[in-house]
């Protein structure tokens, strides 16, 4: 085919943008853009066009404080712990996310099960008096939702931080912060397959998560995961 | 020129005054503050966009986290020469949440639970899609368009229809829709450059 004609990339250059160019000829085109600096921004031009007609449009909706606070945990988890004031900077993160997590614990009573109807492994994790504290469900390889049901007070300069035990005698792998209230979705990290049969425990921490990438903290609740009936 | 200040204009506003790209360069030198910033300035917009795709309010904020951990991690590779920031973003977003419709576990949308916290247009994205454009001088002025050639874009570009996927929903031969989506970008590139 030949990419000279300009009617021809104009109309391939939308169908790019908008989506309807699929398959061979997308990864084709995909290719020839790379070295194709018109070509590029004759794409970015449909895209603001389409921006323009379909997203312009759109009433704003400001999505619950939850949201940025699992994005930020789930971003900058690790460091977090790093900097010289761990209990201001908890603080000042973790009341407006418990207050958030509050009016979404009443949606979900409303709404329960959101995400667990199409889990792969669901565990439940209990205290040592076997109380259930929060569910949590495997969705896909890179995705799990955790469901705070009931926990204790956690401090202001501390935070609940979820560990992976893949078997006996196995060290325990981060998978991040957890929120005191509420449901959240957290990506897995990237090279940790959970399965039926591990152990997931819950730490209490510094605020920001383990300095050591090792638990240092005493274990306040643990569940096995089980493949999701 | 363009003559539509509910079009482009509002990317151009955000983008020359620096504000996003600079947020964005300053997010590819590991700037959590400048984070924050682009976050609160862009996650309103781009959550509408987010639930007018999944239909689904608790899915919506799933793709809204999972673009904005993109949107960090592909910072670098943004270049304020190659497209408006909004713009950008708003790809990223609708990709992330096209990905979300294609997999194949996903049911169907249902309805959004019913909730003190849920502002209305949330409930109704359709409904406030269809009170605002009706203030548009672009909506206007793609109102020439028949009604199927319009609807043939929005499927295209909130569900991610294929060519055939499209012909198949709207019972229409595959030229047809061929036609009816080249119409309609033709027609937003008049309605824009007028």
């Amino acid at each position: 085919m030949k990419y000279s004609d300009p009617n021809l990339r104009n109309q391939l250059a939308a169908a790019f943008a908008l989506g309807t160019l699929r398959g061979a000829a997308r990864r084709r085109m995909e290719k020839l853009l790379a070295a194709d600096l018109a070509w590029q921004r004759q794409v970015a031009e449909w895209q603001d066009r389409l921006y323009a007609l379909e997203v312009e449009p759109l009433a704003p909706v400001s999505p619950p404080d939850h949201v940025f606070q699992a994005t930020k945990a789930q971003l900058f988890g690790q460091q977090a712990g790093q900097p010289r004031q761990p209990a201001r900077q908890s603080r000042r993160l973790w009341i407006p996310a418990a207050i958030a997590a509050g009016i979404i614990a009443l949606a979900f009573f409303f709404y329960p099960y959101v995400g667990l109807q199409r889990a792969e492994y669901v565990a439940v994790l209990a205290n040592q008096q076997t109380q259930p504290a929060m569910r949590i469900a495997v969705m896909s390889p890179d995705r799990m939702v955790v469901k705070i049901q009931h926990v204790q007070p956690v401090g202001p300069g501390q935070s609940m931080q979820l560990w992976m035990i893949s078997g006996p005698n196995q060290k325990p792998e981060s998978l991040g912060l957890l929120p005191v209230e509420g449901s959240l979705s957290l990506r897995i990290p990237t090279g940790k397959k959970l399965q039926a049969g591990f152990v997931l425990a819950v730490s209490l921490e510094p605020a920001g998560g383990s300095p050591t990438g090792l638990p240092t903290g005493p274990v306040l609740y643990q569940g096995k995961l089980r493949a999701a009936g | 020129m363009n003559k539509f200040p509910t079009g482009n204009n509002h990317i151009n506003t955000l983008s020359s005054s620096g504000s996003l790209p600079a947020l964005l360069a300053e997010c590819a030198t590991g700037n959590q503050a400048a984070f924050d910033r682009l976050y609160r300035l862009t996650a309103p917009k781009l959550f509408a966009l987010a639930i007018r795709i999944l239909q689904r309010r608790d899915i919506a904020e799933e793709v809204l986290q999972e673009s904005f951990v993109r949107i960090w991690h592909n910072a670098q590779a943004y270049e304020e020469a190659k497209a408006h920031a909004m713009t950008w973003m708003s790809t990223i977003v609708r990709n992330t949440a096209l990905d979300w419709l294609r997999r194949p576990n996903l049911e169907s949308p249902v309805e959004l639970p019913e909730s003190a916290d849920i502002p209305d247009e949330a409930l109704q994205p359709m409904a406030s899609l269809q009170l605002k454009e009706e203030e548009s001088a672009l909506h206007n002025c793609m109102k020439e368009l028949a009604a199927p050639e319009r609807q043939s874009l929005a499927l295209a570009y909130f569900r991610g229809l294929s060519y055939s996927e499209l012909a198949e929903q709207l019972r229409v031969p595959l030229g047809t829709v061929k036609s009816w989506i080249r119409r309609s970008m033709t027609r937003l590139r008049e309605c824009l450059e007028r």
